[in-house]
């Protein structure tokens, strides 16, 4: 066996022992816009596509905070995965969720690297 | 293509993907010192393929349906970080830290805890937007990131409005700089000599630039007029700066220089051996001494990019009572201001431009660019 050779063995092993993260995960931000502003946003099916787009999500919940001045109301998105992933992933991507329906809501669209030029196939 | 494989390469032109995107042809784009860092391999998340530039300048050639304030045929400047004008940050004028931008915050977060605003050609972790080294580019929020270069500014002047000079405008920005004041600038590249004619500009007495390269030193002393000290023929910075300033210390010290310093010192052959084993990012011996030379009470700009860095000089920075102040720079904060100064013939930085070239003479450009050679300051590519 080549050290590239037990090298590729040790990473499968020591990844195979990587324990699942949870499979739900929460994130809030405030947004500056009413509650049922957000709501409509999120209601509209391109946006939701927009905002959910790549994450393998089982289902996704809404719930609304206090009013921060300045900085808008506070919107948590409960994220639950279709099947659990390493680490934090399901609180990283519900904060990715979370702040992408900030920006539908705030800013009329949801950033993205769609038809991105470049050099690969 | 990896790290250090740059080639020149077609591909697919940028549409209108959002309702306040514009597309614009580029007229020049150009070479940063934090493109090194991306093609070195010291931030992550860079993707093979992946169109880099995000200094430039061009021309709109489409809008999408909900921009109002552009029209085909304009000529703007773009500040590399892109911001919203709708969040807390840009309300703020805090451009770069925009909340709206990043397509990718899940990369961005593991490694900063909070996403910065997108860039392009900057890695996935700063929002993977196709960069500026190509012939078109998409803009996203186009309304409040393009900003229209008025009559009698040349595109070699605005070019670097888009990066260089607010980078540098923010370093001494930053200083609070006080009629009388001293301050010293590790680094004559783009930043750093932006960076000392903004402090001239904000009313500092004295300027003393920091480089080793015989060109740049000339173009700090003969363009700008700062006073220069070579620390490759210096035992020591530190000693030399205490001099001229009567033992006192710079009242604030700029660093421009980055993640990949040189030095002269045991302490930069243990930065330069643990980057190349990667276990580390950053050379910081500039850093270091910077924080070292700044009189007590005094201001450390940071405005050179950094990764991780061993040996952080904090306890310098507390028991000095050193105020130290860094960022990406929000262009859009100070747009208004440096075309000002530009049309006023305050300021002109076109001088960076040493090697004009094509596209598909980039790689030869960064190969110049990064070796520092044939006098090589900033390649500017016209596509």
């Amino acid at each position: 066996m080549t050290i590239l050779e037990e090298g590729a063995t040790k990473a499968r092993e020591v990844l195979a022992k990587v324990r699942p993260g949870p499979l739900e995960g929460r994130r809030s931000l405030p947004v500056r816009a009413e509650p049922a502003a957000v709501e409509r946003a999120w209601a509209t099916a391109d946006g939701r596509a927009a905002i959910l787009e790549g994450i393998p999500v089982a289902d996704v919940g809404l719930d609304f905070g206090p009013t921060m001045e300045g900085w808008g109301t506070v919107v948590t998105v409960t994220l639950r995965l279709q099947a659990a992933m390493p680490g934090m992933a399901a609180q990283t991507l519900a904060g990715k969720v979370v702040r992408h329906l900030k920006a539908l809501v705030e800013t009329g669209e949801v950033p993205t690297t769609a038809n991105n030029p470049a050099a690969r196939s | 293509m990896g790290v250090n494989d740059l080639q020149a390469n077609t591909v697919a032109d940028p549409i209108l993907v959002n309702p306040h995107d514009a597309i614009l042809k580029v007229r020049l784009t150009t070479t940063c010192g934090s493109d090194l860092h991306l093609l070195g391999g010291y931030i992550p998340t860079m993707r093979e393929g992946d169109v880099i530039g995000h200094e430039y300048m061009g021309e709109v050639v489409e809008v999408g349906p909900e921009t109002t304030k552009l029209n085909v045929g304009d000529r703007v400047v773009v500040p590399s970080f892109l911001g919203c004008g709708k969040c807390w940050y840009c309300e703020h004028e805090e451009w770069s830290l925009c909340d709206n931008t990043h397509p990718k915050p899940e990369l961005s977060e593991p490694i900063l805890g909070y996403p910065t605003g997108g860039i392009p050609g900057y890695s996935h972790a700063f929002g993977g937007y196709a960069g500026s080294h190509a012939e078109y580019i998409r803009v996203p929020h186009a309304d409040v990131n393009c900003f229209h270069v008025p009559e009698g500014i040349t595109d070699e002047q605005a070019l670097f409005l888009s990066d260089a000079v607010p980078t540098g405008y923010m370093g001494a920005d930053f200083c609070n700089i006080q009629p009388g004041d001293t301050v010293a600038v590790w680094g004559c590249g783009g930043v750093g000599l932006m960076a000392q004619r903004s402090a001239q500009l904000m009313g500092a007495e004295r300027v003393i630039a920091i480089d080793r390269l015989p060109e740049r030193l000339a173009l700090a002393r003969d363009t700008i007029g700062s006073e220069t000290i070579d620390y490759s023929g210096d035992d020591s910075v530190m000693e030399t700066l205490r001099e001229l300033t009567y033992g006192r210390g710079p009242d604030a010290c700029i660093e421009a220089v980055g993640m990949e310093a040189h030095g002269t010192g045991p302490l930069y052959a243990y930065d330069r051996v643990k980057q190349a084993l990667h276990l580390h990012s950053d050379r910081g011996s500039a850093l270091r001494e910077a924080a070292l030379a700044v009189r007590k009470g005094g201001t450390l700009s940071v405005v050179g990019v950094y990764g991780v860095i061993d040996k952080f000089p904090l306890g310098v920075l507390m028991n000095k009572g050193i105020t130290i102040r860094t960022a990406q720079q929000p262009g859009q904060r100070y747009m208004p201001r440096m075309l000002g100064h530009v049309q006023r013939g305050e300021l002109d930085p076109s001088f960076l431009i040493t090697h004009r070239m094509t596209l598909e003479e980039s790689p030869r450009g960064y190969e110049l660019f990064k070796n520092k050679e044939d006098g090589c300051l900033r390649a500017v590519f016209a596509p």
